[in-house]
């Protein structure tokens, strides 16, 4: 799992609609805002890091959305997948699929 | 993982991310600060040269989590993709673990630490002995500590008596600091990245800074969205990323923005919009040679009209008078370039055109008015170019030709008089070209050593410089396999920046501590210690006695040993004890003459530099001076405003090589892509490399999306798919390098063509010749080495 602390900040005058489109999606919790609304503070728990490169590249698309920024991630369940090559890794695992060289000779 | 430790960890990364923004966040969260982690360790981004402050939680002696330092001034607690991601760098499966060393078959066998440091060593010492005191180079990273740095320049230049020292940085930052150099005096800039926040005009050049330095890119975006008036304009080939927010794009033409800048310099006075005050009293107007007059420099400048200069860059006219207004009049501009710039054959003339343009306008030594560099590399700035770890440099980034300097240097390591050579060693691409095998009575070097850097992909123009590698005694120091791995005759195994610590100092003159948090991997050792047990095995250990196994302690000593040696100098970090450096939250920009010494935001303007009271400085500058230039070599508190000639790339477009190619960076990747295409959510974003090129040329090419493209240059071929895109300009096509697929590795096409002054390549222009060779094809994307053994094919 990874976990993030994040910040969400709306179009000046759309919190309402940029509010309910992060309904739409469970793996964000909105824990508070800021003073004038415009910044959403907001906790994201993903599988893996890339359900959560999915979830940022689609709010940073979405109408009413200015931008999302991450300030903390937790990882630690990651790291142990990594330190055990775990293959059921599935992000690992598709990585290495990918084309490598192996004994001098690209796979 | 149950609920509730779900939500306390939930809690803590909202808390987290509030107090970061500056949001006021229910006080019971906060208390939770510390959720499934044991502890919080200081540190800085390992990748680019924003410098990035951050912590890595620790549990059970690994990284679990990484925040962004809300203290930083540098980041303000945001992090980039790559800074989030760099633990998986760190537990890679593809970590080099244990030293290896090449056997009579060809492939590496694992060795004790012992075997592979004697053998080192023993090499080094029979070379020297056989081939003279040159015989052995070192070349370096701005990735590297400046502890580690600092070590290795020491053990060359004052154990060895050699100035074969370069590093990395001649091939990106070299024409920086020769334009600092040569314009002021003295290396690196005079503002800080909080001028951003006050400019009200942005000048941004050779920098495509979304994709290279994304979170000052963020710094610019938002300053620009919170005060729409600030102007922003982009002078660059291809329409990046980063001039999407630009008011203005001024597209040229590679290499040939030097006539852009002077017809802006015509333009601001042609409108009477210089500040002539300014100019006298703090400029002197030079060709290099001769103090020539302003009438003359108004001369000069006086063919470069818009018109004309539109005819040989492609840069609108009128985009040209639009800018110079801009620059002039906006009331506080600030410039920021990087590579765009500097690797170039006329790097650093193009560095110094940009410096005039602040000189004529009188827009520096105030809030939001800078001249500002950006550095690609974590520590090019505090490692190489501040300790002068390359071939002519001193620390303190003085001449190893002064004499007064060279011999304050020997007292300080307390080595004899007369140690240090005072003849420069080879800069970086002749270092290479002369580096060969011991057979080979053409090349004068026969050993090297180099540290975390990855040469044999990195160079320009990189068949030329393969077999010396390949036949010369090469020692490599880094985490994982790479090319240079690949040429290598021994492999020590470095540790991350995570598991040694150590200083790393940013573009903006910040010093910035990284503490150790935890152990490295396998038997990977901190650069430091290595350093260190070489020269303790060739009998400098009173020179280096910094060889203990604590990598904290060690460190301390060596930044302490350095402090030292450039305490009354204008770099001073003299009051940037280790002891403070870990208590400082935001590190500490130099000049830091005291431990009570805040650091310096602004050089040069009284009340802010405190060079205006140092010793050193003091007695020569006027008591009534303001800003005062105290480097100024003539000691007249001048800058050099120069009349350079215009001068093109070293290569242009012809009936037979009939594009301009550039090279650069993608937000995701990092230089050679040995860590960034080991991380699977970057590597998925650019697996591989591709050209860029223009609708109009494509289509005269018959080439369409995603079809295979062959590049040749007089040097050397790729062959890469092709993207379509109006983002650069027709004749100009863009590669990214970061492929180490061999056909893809553009750096075999690029020009090796060096600045006359600054010694940099001309990575940035070569003319090439473009063919469609086939329609799409499924390449080796996300293409990595892993296999040491594997051979360089
Ligand atoms: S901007 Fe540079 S220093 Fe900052 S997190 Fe990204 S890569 Fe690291």
């Amino acid at each position: 799992m990874i976990f993030t602390g994040s910040i969400i900040s709306f179009e000046a005058g759309q919190s309402a609609e940029a509010l309910k489109l992060l309904e739409k999606f469970p793996e964000i919790e909105v824990h508070t805002f800021s003073e004038d609304g415009n910044n959403a503070v907001v906790s994201i728990e993903t599988n893996d890091s890339k359900a959560l490169e999915n979830i940022t590249d689609k709010l940073k698309k979405a109408d009413g959305i200015k931008d999302i920024a991450h300030h903390y991630m937790y990882f630690g369940e990651e790291t142990e997948k990594l330190l055990t090559e775990d293959a059921a890794s599935t992000e690992l695992g598709a990585f290495f699929k990918s084309a490598r060289i192996k004994n001098g000779k690209a796979l | 993982m149950n609920v509730s430790r779900r939500d306390f960890i939930k809690l803590t990364a909202a808390a987290s991310a509030a107090a970061a923004a500056g949001i006021s966040f229910p006080e019971a969260a906060q208390a939770q600060e510390s959720a499934d982690v044991e502890k919080w360790v200081k540190g800085t981004c390992r990748f680019c040269g924003t410098g990035c402050g951050v912590y890595v939680g620790v549990k059970d002696g690994k990284a679990v989590a990484i925040k962004g330092n809300p203290d930083a001034k540098t980041n303000f607690g945001f992090l980039c993709v790559k800074g989030f991601l760099a633990f998986k760098c760190m537990y890679h499966p593809d970590r080099l673990k244990m030293p290896l060393v090449r056997q009579k078959n060809g492939k590496f066998k694992e060795t004790s630490w012992n075997e592979a440091l004697d053998l080192v060593a023993n090499k080094f010492k029979y070379l020297r002995e056989k081939y003279g005191k040159d015989a052995v180079a070192y070349y370096g990273s701005g990735q590297c500590t400046t502890e580690e740095t600092y070590t290795f320049n020491k053990l060359w230049k004052g154990g060895f008596g050699s100035n074969m020292v370069e590093g990395n940085p001649r091939l990106c930052m070299a024409s920086a600091v020769a334009g600092y150099i040569s314009t002021f005096g003295s290396d690196e800039p005079m503002g800080s990245y909080s001028d951003i926040e006050s400019s009200k005009c942005i000048f941004i050049t050779g920098s495509n800074m979304s994709e290279c330095h994304p979170v000052i890119y963020r710094r610019v975006m938002r300053h620009k969205m919170k005060n729409p008036d600030v102007k922003i304009i982009v002078c660059e080939p291809r329409r990046t990323s980063t001039a999407k927010i630009a008011d203005l794009w001024l597209p040229n033409d590679p290499g040939t923005d030097l006539a852009v800048f002077h017809a802006m310099a015509n333009v601001i006075i042609a409108k009477n919009l210089h500040n002539m005050d300014f100019i006298n009293k703090h400029s002197r107007i030079t060709t290099g040679k001769d103090v020539v007059d302003f009438e003359e420099y108004k001369k000069f400048l006086s063919q470069f009209t818009p018109e004309a200069v539109e005819k040989l860059t492609r840069c609108p006219a009128d985009h040209i008078v639009k800018a110079a207004e801009w620059f002039a009049t906006s009331g506080a501009t600030l410039s920021m370039w990087c590579m765009g710039l500097n690797q170039r054959k006329r790097g650093m003339w193009a560095n110094n055109l940009v410096h005039n343009l602040h000189i004529i306008t009188g827009e520096m030594g105030k809030p939001g008015a800078d001249s500002f560099s950006l550095t690609g590399q974590p520590n090019a700035c505090g490692g190489v170019r501040e300790t002068g770890a390359l071939s002519h440099l001193l620390p303190g980034t003085k001449p190893v030709a002064n004499d007064k300097w060279r011999a304050h240097v020997e007292k300080a390591w307390n080595i004899p008089a007369g140690t240090i050579n005072p003849k420069p060693g080879f800069h970086t691409m002749l270092m290479f070209e002369k580096l060969g095998g011991e057979k080979d009575a053409e090349k004068p070097i026969k050993g090297m050593l180099v540290s975390t850097t990855n040469p044999a992909q990195s160079l320009p123009n990189l068949h030329k410089y393969v077999k010396g590698m390949q036949d010369s005694f090469l020692v490599v120091l880094d985490i994982f396999p790479t090319r240079t791995t690949q040429l290598a005759d021994v492999i020590l195994p470095a540790a991350f920046i995570y598991e040694k610590g150590g200083v790393y100092g940013c573009s903006e003159r910040r010093s910035q501590l990284t503490e150790k948090a935890v152990e490295p991997v396998g038997q990977a050792k901190p650069d430091l210690w290595i350093a260190a047990q070489i020269a303790k095995r060739m009998g400098f250990e009173k020179l280096i006695p910094w060889n203990g196994n604590d990598s904290m302690k060690a460190n301390e000593q060596a930044w302490t040993d350095y402090i030292t040696v450039t305490k009354d100098t204008e770099h001073t970090l003299w009051g940037a004890t280790y002891d403070r450096l870990k208590k400082e939250k935001a590190g500490i920009q130099w000049p830091c003459p005291s431990v009570d010494h805040p650091g310096t935001e602004r050089r040069y303007v009284r009340g802010q530099d405190p060079m205006f009271e140092h010793p050193a400085e003091k007695d020569h500058i006027p008591s009534d001076a303001t800003i005062y230039f105290y480097a100024d070599a003539k000691k007249e508190g001048k800058l050099n405003l120069f009349l350079r000639p215009y001068d093109g790339p070293g290569e242009m477009p012809d009936k037979e090589y009939t594009f301009f190619l550039t090279t650069g960076r993608v937000v995701e990747q990092w230089h050679t892509g040995t860590m960034t295409m080991r991380i699977p959510e970057i590597a998925r974003t650019h697996p591989n490399a591709y050209i860029e090129l223009h609708p109009d040329d494509a289509k005269q090419l018959g080439i369409t999306a995603g079809d295979m493209v062959e590049i040749v240059s007089r040097r050397g071929k790729s062959v890469m798919p092709a993207v379509i895109t109006k983002g650069t300009l027709p004749g100009v096509a863009f590669v990214p390098w970061h492929d180490q697929a061999m056909a893809r590795m553009i750096n075999f096409v690029c020009n090796d063509v060096v600045d006359p002054d600054s010694k940099e390549p001309e990575y940035k222009v070569a003319a090439v010749r473009i063919n469609r060779v086939s329609g799409p094809k499924d390449v080796a994307d996300k293409y990595i080495i892993d296999d040491v053994n594997a051979p360089f094919a």
